[in-house]
């Protein structure tokens, strides 16, 4: 489980989250909210990226921005909104990730081939278009397998077929790992376990899928 | 040609070339130091240093001047006056200015970059080795942006320099001297291989993409 106690964040003077406190458990979470409401800051302050001004995070009753538990964090990726593509070919950037980790990329076939990606693996990286390099950012998060998959605003540049294939496999990863989805889309409003709604840097409204149906 | 134009350029080349590489071994790691780095005393240190970037070239020129004068604490090394005092003049000078722009580069192009990095856990070798990679055209540009700025500079290279002819003269010691003498036509041509190297480094400044 991942949980913010009491989180409070500020850019200089200007607070972007008031005292958020939330948990996720296993399955599929989406935060939703208008520009500007803190989803970023939320998910990135949840991954460990940004140290809140106050309050806590915990993954699994440890807290990560407590000195000496950083190791937590290999349980967690955060992937941008703007994919973060490297000057390399597409398979390099693909298993960017898995390399750092030192983690066995050998059924890193399945993905491409699941992908479609077998004919452009050499090709840079760079030369894609917006929804590759989107599709590129995820999968190298999803070659690593996180317990924890935050992805905000994974949808924005993907063409309807590669958006929908995107989907059936988070949802199908989110069976048995924690996936949050920060996004303004209603793609997969049906699919998550909570909605939560952020405005202004607060928790507006948490909906539960139980609730819904 | 006239012998004298060739001899000034390869000198005026090597000198500011030379100043470049030495700031550059220093200025490089230090602005990526800064870049990665989010500890106040870094941000303390970057304003000092973005403070330094416009130092008049003579003060720099003057501090060294004393120290490596006959009665200066370095006036044993028998510096003053040589090729070797002006390059260090000029990597003093061009410190400041690479390490801001590498600074720049880091932290603004690469943030998101280092945020990836840290979610998949790169330890601080695999950060700078990923980031030097990836921005290294960038960062070879903040080079090229600090030879510019040697090559131009005349405080130093005068006060340090001495402008002897066949020793030290550079491009902007014998401008200022064939004006003074009233001749124009040396001057005129060295400005001319200046702005021309001048458009040349901007060109690549430009291709390699600082620009963006």
């Amino acid at each position: 489980m991942i949980e913010a106690r009491d989180i409070t964040f500020k850019y200089g003077r200007q607070l972007i989250l008031k005292k958020i406190n939330i948990s996720f458990d296993k399955g599929l979470h989406l935060i939703k909210g208008p520009n500007g409401s803190g989803k970023t800051t939320l998910c990135k302050v949840l991954s460990g990226l940004l140290r809140p001004f106050k309050g806590e995070v915990y993954i699994d009753g440890v807290d990560i921005y407590r000195e000496g538990n950083r190791d937590i964090l290999s349980k967690i990726i955060y992937v941008h909104d703007k994919p973060i593509i490297l000057n390399r070919s597409v398979y390099e950037n693909i298993i960017f990730g898995a390399e750092i980790k030192n983690l066995d990329v050998s059924d890193i076939q399945y993905l491409i081939n699941r992908f479609r990606l077998e004919n452009i693996l050499d090709i840079n990286a760079l030369e894609l278009s917006a929804g590759y390099k989107q599709l590129i950012s995820i999968l190298r998060a999803l070659t690593v397998k996180p317990r924890y998959l935050i992805l905000d605003e994974p949808f924005s540049g993907l063409d309807d077929e590669y958006r929908e294939e995107v989907i059936d496999y988070i949802i199908r990863y989110s069976n048995k790992n924690t996936v949050l989805i920060a996004t303004h889309t209603p793609y997969l409003d049906r699919e998550a376990s909570t909605i939560t709604y952020l405005n202004n840097g607060e928790i507006k409204k948490r909906v539960y899928r139980e609730l819904n149906n | 040609m006239d012998l004298s134009i060739i001899d000034i350029t390869i000198r005026s080349l090597f000198v500011s070339g030379g100043a470049t590489v030495i700031a550059s071994l220093w200025s490089i790691p230090i602005g990526i130091s800064l870049g990665l780095s989010q500890a106040r005393p870094s941000k303390i240190l970057l304003t000092i240093i973005n403070m330094m970037v416009g130092i008049p070239t003579v003060l720099i020129g003057l501090l060294l001047y004393m120290i490596l004068s006959r009665s200066g604490p370095l006036g044993f090394i028998n510096l003053l006056y040589t090729p070797i005092a002006m390059m260090i003049g000029q990597a003093i000078l061009i410190t400041p200015l690479i390490i801001s722009l590498v600074y720049e580069v880091v932290s603004g192009e690469a943030k998101d970059l280092i945020e990836m990095l840290k979610t998949y856990g790169a330890d601080k070798i695999k950060t700078i080795e990923t980031i030097t990679s990836e921005a290294r055209e960038r960062i070879i540009g903040t080079s090229i942006i600090g030879f510019q700025r040697a090559l131009g500079e005349l405080g130093i290279a005068l006060m340090l320099g001495g402008n002897i002819k066949g020793l030290t003269r550079v491009f902007t010691t014998t401008i200022a001297l064939e004006v003074q003498k009233g001749e124009f036509e040396l001057a005129i041509q060295l400005g001319i291989i200046l702005l021309v190297i001048d458009l040349l480094l901007i060109s690549i400044i430009r291709v390699i993409g600082w620009s963006r």
